[in-house]
């Protein structure tokens, strides 16, 4: 978990990144945390006013790691921009989640690594149904599949790297 | 090198009625003999510790540092501070608008603390709304200092956030 002083830093950061993916996908309906570039604000701003008074100010770790947790993505892109070490015992990403419970994803074409492939490794092992807000419809069975890499979507003329597209990806039989 | 006088005034959370100066004028001047001291609310009112008499504290000049134990609450001050002679002349003056907002930003900090023990307590409509009034609030106080030293405005604000904080049962 980074430090104190870290998280303000990322935490600063993130703002920023959460406030501009909000505005961009501000037509995209409700599938994004709109209150998140506030939330980020309003707990950078007291973590950063309890810090200041004194770096034993009653749970400020408690209350920075907090804070850490709710950067979620935008927290590890940060860290990563600002060369952040992270000790290696629980990883950079501290997101209170089971297995189960990661449904339902929203992901952009941003999110994909390759043309098909958005590589999220969760995903293995979990029966998922797709659906694309630009063709409007649950992709078909043979149109996408799941593999260690994460999923790929493989209906003719999909290209992440080229058209913006929004998904939601749902566990079938959670 | 001439005389340039500056403090800075802050707070600490565990004496939130209490504003620390400490000097940071460059400079010196052989003249000045004395610093004096006066911290005033939105009212004109002049703000003084327990015993004192004079509107003014002093603040010896062998001091970096001087502690005001004179608040009853958050409060918005005008804090001047005069460099006299020995005649009682004063040849330097330094004003700064203060927003002294302990109370209130550890009372928001106190509040957060609900949020982080109970994560989904965000979702619920009371608290979310009444954590955006307190933190306007707040917001409010400081900036109505920061732009314009509007004294009579960041006090309704800082009352604003006290009120929310005295009554959490109501707002969160």
């Amino acid at each position: 978990m980074p430090s104190v002083f870290d998280t303000i830093r990322i935490a600063q950061l993130s703002l920023a990144m959460a406030r501009v993916d909000v505005d961009k996908s501000s037509f995209r309906g409700p599938f994004l945390d709109y209150l998140l570039p506030w939330k980020i604000k309003v707990l950078k701003k007291s973590v950063q006013w309890a810090f200041d008074q004194s770096e034993t100010y009653p749970d400020l770790e408690e209350t920075s790691n907090f804070l850490y947790a709710m950067l979620d993505k935008y927290g590890i892109l940060a860290t990563d921009a600002l060369s952040i070490a992270t000790p290696v015992v629980g990883g950079p990403v501290i997101s209170i989640v089971t297995a189960s419970s990661i449904f339902p994803l929203y992901k952009t074409s941003e999110d994909f690594s390759t043309a098909n492939l958005y590589p999220d490794t969760r995903l293995f092992g979990n029966e998922i149904r797709v659906f694309i807000d630009e063709i409007n419809r649950n992709l078909f069975d043979d149109e996408f599949y799941v593999d260690a890499d994460g999923l790929h979507v493989i209906y003719d003329g999909f290209d992440a790297s080229v058209n913006q597209y929004h998904l939601e990806i749902k566990k079938v039989n959670p | 090198m001439s005389f340039v006088p500056s403090f800075a005034a802050s707070q600490h959370y565990s004496t939130p009625l209490r504003i620390t100066l400490t000097d940071a004028s460059t400079g010196s001047d052989t003249d000045v003999v004395e610093r004096r001291v006066y911290v005033q609310d939105y009212t004109g009112a002049y703000l003084k510790e327990t015993g004192q008499s004079a509107d003014y504290k002093v603040w010896l000049l062998v001091e970096t540092t001087v502690n005001l134990d004179l608040l009853l609450k958050d409060t918005a001050v005008k804090i001047t501070v005069l460099y006299v002679n020995v005649s009682g002349t004063t040849l330097y003056t330094n004003v700064q608008y203060v927003d002294c907002d302990a109370n209130g930003q550890s009372g928001k900090y106190s509040i957060l603390q609900k949020w982080v023990s109970n994560p989904a307590i965000i979702n619920d409509v009371n608290y979310l709304t009444g954590l955006q009034q307190l933190e306007t609030y707040l917001d409010g106080a400081i900036g109505a200092i920061a732009t314009g030293q509007n004294l009579t405005l960041s006090q309704q604000c800082l009352d604003g956030a006290k009120y929310m904080i005295d009554n959490q049962s109501i707002f969160f």
